[in-house]
């Protein structure tokens, strides 16, 4: 089968952080011509029915969840070809991989047994600590995983960490994103604290809110804050988020406990400015990818259908026009307007910036601003999205921070 | 003539069997149509067994009854309008819907209560009765039950107690020829069962079921000497059932002489007879009209009556630990 | 406090209930005169007279359907069936009368009686005189049943089960009788029902124990102390209401459960604990809950083979192990 296979993928739906949609209905038959853009699938969320459209020109070559079945976010749920008479014949067979453990090939799990062997005990405990029982080995009868077993292999894990009176964690995602882009960090964090991932005003389910400079972003996120009643938080930020962050630490709103900042802008002048107009500007697949892997370090790791979805998305949402326009305000003639690296040298709480060392977007030399009480963590092999990249050692270093302040 | 009843007394036997007599045919009817629920029991034909040895007894002596038992319910003194509310589960009912017309218990009326374990009231009359002895109370019980379950073991075991302990009980067998279907001939070696008191021990009488003057007398006998701790007494009450077992009987076993022949004894027509001369034929038809006409409100009534709301009791999360 | 055999304790009980309450009265085949088979109620005839304490002829299913309505008539009858073994006789007085009519009266009736019986082998009695019938009674909603091991609990327990309002089985142990400890002599000293009781703290595994079986338990988690494994002894004493509560701490604790009952295996209270364990602590469980009971078979005469069959510390102590495994 050497046809071009292109998967159809959902990957985030409607703005929303879900786990999963309903497949509400195909409309097209396996072997039906397709054009690329058309609609081809409808599927539901929480928040309402959402189409999704051909990847490609070609033919419905397959159908791996039919109507009615619901399926985790980043899941393929068929293929279209590029040669005809390649439909397969039924749906049974395949089951498609969710995108979210595809994503991070380096370290694609061993294939599972179909079910661990263990105690309920032992279950709980390691949904309590994340650990997973494929890994463990049982010492009880028949091979059971006992809660020996589980505090064994937890003995050197890191232990989830309940803190006492736990401050929120607000995630400020970076331009052209959204508050999904957290969904690979999120879920490896230790410390249980609950989290909040705003949308900047621009984006997602914040697409209308009216935003023309850094200091409106962080007006509106104060706002959102202050109404949700939150007067205490641990911030993270990224690129644009990570200004954010800094000018919200500037209004003084929000007592901010420690900050990780991840590739922030506002720390110096320059950034990518054929970038900014690429991933806004693309249109296709074909000319979205290279500005998508310029974005990272290793293009390995976007998970395969990124760029579609990036492209669904932003047709669902309309948003290129706003986020050029916003753009056009912040980053006008490829340069940063906005400088808060007094607001950095001015906080004393824990702070972190990190940054990748290959990042084509924003220089890596920008982090040395930072004062001499902010840790800088310049990561190898690394481009503009760590989150996205490592979001184990993100999440690590997240956790470090908010440890640190016992809150 | 000794505890004989006086007219006073016959009337309201009388008035008595004429309820219990419309409410049979009323659940008849709403068999029928189909708008009653599960078995019914009626005692057509039998009434004055039910009536006649209930009449003797106070509030303080206790009842218990049978699977069969609408006469002997309205006979301790419950009004027939809880009684159907009762048969129709609802929440109005005697015992708010839960009990079921066999089952049916009036604890302040002393009627605890109907059974539908052929036998089990023999032992729970005695049961009560001993109860009254160790408590030096001169109340009695009686136990109304039939030929079927005069040949269960516990029948046994019950009057030989009763009659070893000189307990205040008496006994009152209602004998209408059948158990379930099956003739008491094929159940019993003998026709008189009250012949078995003397194993025990224990004055007996058979008497006329059908008459509801002679059950009277004959019962109060018994019930007096109870009282005064002369221990208990057997009455053998001889009647027939007319209508089927319950109203899901098919029929086949009673033949159409028998049934015309005991139908010409009609307890109520006796009774009539009887009290004719002494207070005039239109007294006791405006009695029978008043009669009709109560059961026929109780049933209007109760039959729009609400259905009980459930909830686990609460009683029974104290014996479980949880529910 | 006195030291005294369980047998003294129960009497204990009988005589200052019926000492505080005219409407006590006991009965039951040989209790007068004789005092009971196993002497429980030595003296008691004498003390209160043959309207109170009655020897009965042979009758324990009339006996018993008497007893429920007697309770329904303003006494507390103590019925004493002299062996568990009997008790299948009493089943529809317990099932079809005492166990419905609180609800199906709707509350117009309270029966405040106790039925005293005894079980359990180990005693060469036989097949038909031998067996605990613990399941079958404590299936009956309606119906409470308590087992107490004690001598303390036999006179606290039994204090209680006739002043409650509501039916009550209680179970003795044949060989209970003769065992011997402190009892508060205090006529205010009760025990409540539906309380487990803590004989012995530990942290590796919960034994669940019901009647005599409590002291095999007992001599297991000795055993077991050397085996390095450290048992912790529950008392159930109340089969219904069973305190769930006390089983589902124990089990957070120790996150293994044996359960220890004389009778039968399949369908019997042991697989009834099973179950309650695994609603309500499945998440807590380490390990299958192991059940020690007697095999579904007649309990047998010789003493080697008897010994075969009933349950013991040895068969608990191997339990154990399997289960901590
Ligand atoms: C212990 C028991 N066995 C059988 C039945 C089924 N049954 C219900 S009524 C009945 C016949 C009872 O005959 P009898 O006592 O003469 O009462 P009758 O119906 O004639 O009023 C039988 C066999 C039952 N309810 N209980
Ligand atoms: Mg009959």
């Amino acid at each position: 089968m050497d046809a071009t296979r292109h998967p159809i993928v959902i990957d985030t739906a409607g703005g929303e952080y879900m786990e999963s949609v309903m497949v509400v209905d195909w409309a097209r038959k396996p072997g039906d011509p397709v054009k690329m853009g058309e609609t081809i699938v409808t599927v539901e969320t929480a928040k309402a029915a959402t189409e999704i459209a051909a990847p490609h020109d070609g033919y419905l070559a397959q159908i791996l969840h039919a109507a009615g079945s619901e399926v985790p976010v980043g899941s393929i749920l068929g293929y279209v070809s590029d040669r005809p008479g390649m439909a397969a014949s039924s749906t049974a067979g395949e089951v498609a991989q969710p995108q979210a453990s595809a994503a991070f090939t380096r370290d694609i799990p061993a294939p599972r047994r179909a079910r661990a062997i263990a105690s309920p005990l032992a279950r709980r405990l390691a949904a309590e600590t994340g650990i997973d029982l494929a890994q463990v080995k049982g010492s009880g009868p028949n091979g059971r995983i006992k809660k020996r077993d589980i505090d064994k292999a937890s003995a050197i894990l890191p232990k989830p960490a309940v803190l006492a009176d736990a401050l929120p964690i607000v995630f400020l995602h970076g331009f052209a994103a959204d508050r999904n882009i957290w969904r690979w960090v999120i879920p490896l964090l230790r410390v249980r604290n609950r989290v909040i991932t705003p949308d900047l005003p621009g984006h997602g389910s914040a697409l209308t809110t009216p935003a023309r400079s850094i200091g409106d972003l962080a007006a509106a996120i104060a706002a959102t804050l202050e109404a949700e009643g939150i007067s205490d938080a641990h911030v993270v930020g990224h690129s644009l988020g990570g200004a954010t962050a800094l000018a919200l630490a500037g209004i003084g709103a929000l007592r901010i406990h420690s900050l990780c900042l991840l590739a922030p802008a506002g720390l110096g002048p320059d950034i990518n400015g054929d970038f900014l107009g690429g991933i806004v500007g693309a249109q296709t697949p074909e000319s979205l990818t290279p500005w998508l892997d310029m974005m990272v370090g290793d293009p390995c790791v976007l998970p395969a259908g990124f760029a579609q979805a990036v492209l669904w998305q932003r047709r669902q949402e309309n948003s290129a026009a706003v986020q050029s326009r916003l753009a056009a305000g912040i980053f006008a003639n490829g340069r940063q307007h906005e400088d808060f690296s007094r607001n950095l040298k001015a906080l004393r709480i824990p702070a972190k910036v990190l940054w990748g060392r290959d990042d084509r977007i924003i220089p890596m030399a920008h982090a040395f601003t930072a004062p001499g009480t902010t840790a800088i963590h310049l990561l190898e092999k690394t481009g503009h999205v760590p989150h996205l990249e490592y979001p184990d050692i993100v999440a690590c270093l997240i956790d470090e921070l908010v440890l640190s302040t016992g809150r | 003539m000794k505890n004989a009843p006086s007219i006073e007394e016959h009337v309201e036997m009388y008035r008595k069997m004429i309820v219990v007599r419309r409410l049979e045919e009323g659940l008849g009817r709403l068999h029928k149509e189909g708008k009653t629920r599960g078995p019914i029991h009626r005692c057509d034909g039998q009434e004055a067994v039910g009536v006649a040895a209930t009449a003797v007894l106070r509030d303080g002596d206790k009842l218990t009854s049978t699977h069969r038992g609408h006469a002997h319910y309205i006979g301790k003194g419950l009004d027939v309008y809880p009684v159907i509310a009762e048969i129709f589960g609802r929440a109005t009912g005697s015992c708010a819907g839960r009990a079921g017309h066999m089952l049916i218990a009036d604890a302040e009326k002393g009627l605890i209560g109907g059974n539908a374990i052929v036998g089990a009231g023999i032992p729970a009359a005695t049961g009560m009765a001993l109860s009254m002895q160790v408590l030096g109370r001169k109340d009695v019980a009686m136990c109304i039950f039939g030929d079927g379950a005069a040949q269960t073991g516990i029948c046994h075991e019950a009057m030989n107690m009763a009659a070893l302990w000189k307990l205040p009980v008496v006994f009152v067998l209602e004998h209408n020829q059948f158990g379930l279907t099956v003739p008491s001939s094929v159940q019993s070696p003998v026709a008189d069962l009250s012949i078995r008191a003397a194993g025990y021990n224990m004055p007996a009488e058979i008497v006329d079921g059908n008459d509801a003057v002679a059950v009277y007398r004959a019962v109060a006998n018994m019930v007096d000497r109870a009282r005064q701790g002369l221990g208990p007494g057997l009455i053998e009450a001889k009647t027939y059932r007319w209508e089927g077992f319950s109203t899901s009987d098919m029929g086949g076993y009673q033949t159409p002489e028998d049934i015309a022949a005991w139908k010409a004894r009609d307890p109520i027509r006796i009774s009539y007879d009887a009290l004719k001369n002494e207070v005039g034929a239109a007294a006791l038809d405006e009695i029978e009209r008043e009669a009709g006409a109560e059961v026929a409100a109780a049933f209007a009534k109760a039959l729009s009556d609400p259905f009980p709301a459930f909830a686990v009791p609460s009683a029974y999360a104290a014996y479980s630990g949880a529910l | 406090m006195a030291m005294m055999r369980y047998a003294e304790a129960l009497n204990a009980a009988l005589r200052e209930e019926m000492q505080a309450d005219a409407s006590v009265f006991l009965f039951g085949e040989d209790i007068g005169r004789y005092g009971g088979v196993f002497k429980v109620t030595k003296g008691l005839m004498e003390e209160f007279g043959e309207l109170r304490v009655r020897d009965t002829p042979i009758s324990e299913q009339a006996m018993t359907a008497m007893a429920v309505t007697a309770a329904m008539t303003g006494t507390r009858p103590v019925l004493e069936i002299m062996y568990a073994d009997f008790v299948p006789l009493s089943l529809d007085a317990l099932i079809n009368q005492a166990s419905i009519y609180e609800y199906i009266w709707n509350g117009q009736v309270r029966m405040p009686f106790v039925l005293r019986t005894q079980g359990g082998g180990g005693a060469g009695a036989g097949a038909q005189h031998s067996k605990s019938l613990d399941s079958m009674l404590a299936h009956v909603p309606g119906i409470k049943v308590v087992a107490p091991v004690t001598p303390a609990d036999a006179k606290g327990m039994l204090k209680s089960a006739i002043r409650d309002s509501q039916p009550v089985v209680f179970l003795e142990h044949k060989l209970l009788y003769n065992t011997r400890g402190e009892v508060p002599e205090d006529a205010d000293f009760t025990v409540p029902l539906g309380k487990a009781a803590t004989r012995r703290e530990g942290r590796d595994v919960s034994i669940f124990a019901t009647s005599r079986m409590v002291l095999e338990a007992l001599k297991a988690a000795d055993a077991l102390e050397k085996d390095g494994i450290s048992a912790e002894v529950i008392d159930l004493r109340s089969l219904r209401p069973l305190d769930v509560e006390s089983i589902a701490t124990s089990i957070a604790r120790t996150n293994h459960a044996v359960v220890v009952n004389e009778g039968w295996n399949f369908c019997g209270y042991a697989a009834e604990l099973s179950a309650t364990i695994m609603d309500r602590c499945f998440d807590d469980l380490d390990a299958p809950v192991a059940r020690v009971t007697l095999p579904d078979m007649p309990v047998p005469y010789s003493e080697p083979l008897e010994m075969a069959v009933l349950p013991d510390a040895g068969k608990i102590r191997d339990a154990v192990l399997r289960v901590v495994k």
